[in-house]
């Protein structure tokens, strides 16, 4: 059950699909709870979903790569894209009154808020998540 | 691998409203489906939108847009978005980004549109 699994995608959207039903199907079987893959499959919903459209603009010849390391305790998730990085430290809060009607920027605020935690490497273009098993978000 | 299931989404008019009733997951992948149904909606100027979310089982940051801009491009118009049958973790989502605070939301399409009629 230890060990590192990779898995890479060319940068369209419809991709993420196959992604996200291959992790929630390895935490089915390794009967983690119906609210964690739910929190995993949210969480990977918009990291993707930010590599595709915000790190590598949509371009299908750049890659998104996708490691995780299932253990009994819980899940890590890294997810890489080709871009430039972003810098998540100055993002505005979303659910300010003058942002709330905003269509876009919940994102972070959806990871950091299913995810037990959430880290970016420098460059800010690789965003590692973790969730343990069962544990209320 | 076997592809998930895309969004289902069914749309009914009369008596001057649509109801949009949406069942699976809103997510990155599927949330165009839902935003050209309500484009269509709205492109014939709608006067009431109801969007049935009882069957949606997540909705992510996409879906959330996807509405926003929606219930926003209607309301040029002064026409209405407004949503019913939330509940779980849809609901904790909506109320998380305080969104519950922007849209109407009602229990059923019943009740969202004896509400708009009244």
């Amino acid at each position: 059950m230890d060990g590192w699994h990779t898995l890479t995608i060319q940068s369209v959207t419809e991709n993420i699909r196959d992604i996200e039903e291959a992790l929630c199907e390895a935490l089915n079987k390794a009967d983690f709870p119906e609210n964690d893959i739910f929190a995993v499959r949210l969480a990977l919903d918009e990291a993707l979903a930010n590599a595709i459209k915000h790190g590598n603009h949509y371009d299908a010849t750049k890659l998104v790569s996708v490691k995780y390391r299932l253990t009994d305790g819980g899940i890590t998730i890294v997810v890489k894209d080709e871009g430039a990085g972003f810098n998540y430290e100055n993002l505005p809060d979303p659910t300010l009154p003058d942002r709330l009607e905003l269509p876009s920027g919940r994102g972070l605020l959806l990871m950091r808020s299913y995810m037990d935690t959430i880290s970016f490497n420098a460059k800010g273009n690789e965003v590692t998540m973790v969730k343990g098993r069962g544990k209320s978000t | 691998m076997s592809p998930m299931k895309p969004v289902e989404i069914k749309v009914q008019t009369h008596d001057g409203a649509s109801l949009v009733t949406v069942a699976g997951h809103l997510v990155a992948a599927e949330s165009s489906y839902l935003a050209a149904a309500l484009e269509d909606l709205i492109a014939g100027k709608e006067s009431l939108i109801i969007v049935d979310m009882s069957r949606v089982k997540l909705i992510t940051s996409e879906g959330l847009g996807v509405l926003i801009r929606a219930r926003k491009d209607a309301s040029e118009y002064d026409g209405r978005l407004v949503l019913c049958g939330l509940s779980g973790n849809v609901l904790d989502i909506f109320k998380m980004t305080r969104l519950d605070k922007v849209f109407a939301m009602y229990e059923s399409p019943a009740a969202a549109l004896s509400a708009a009629s009244g």
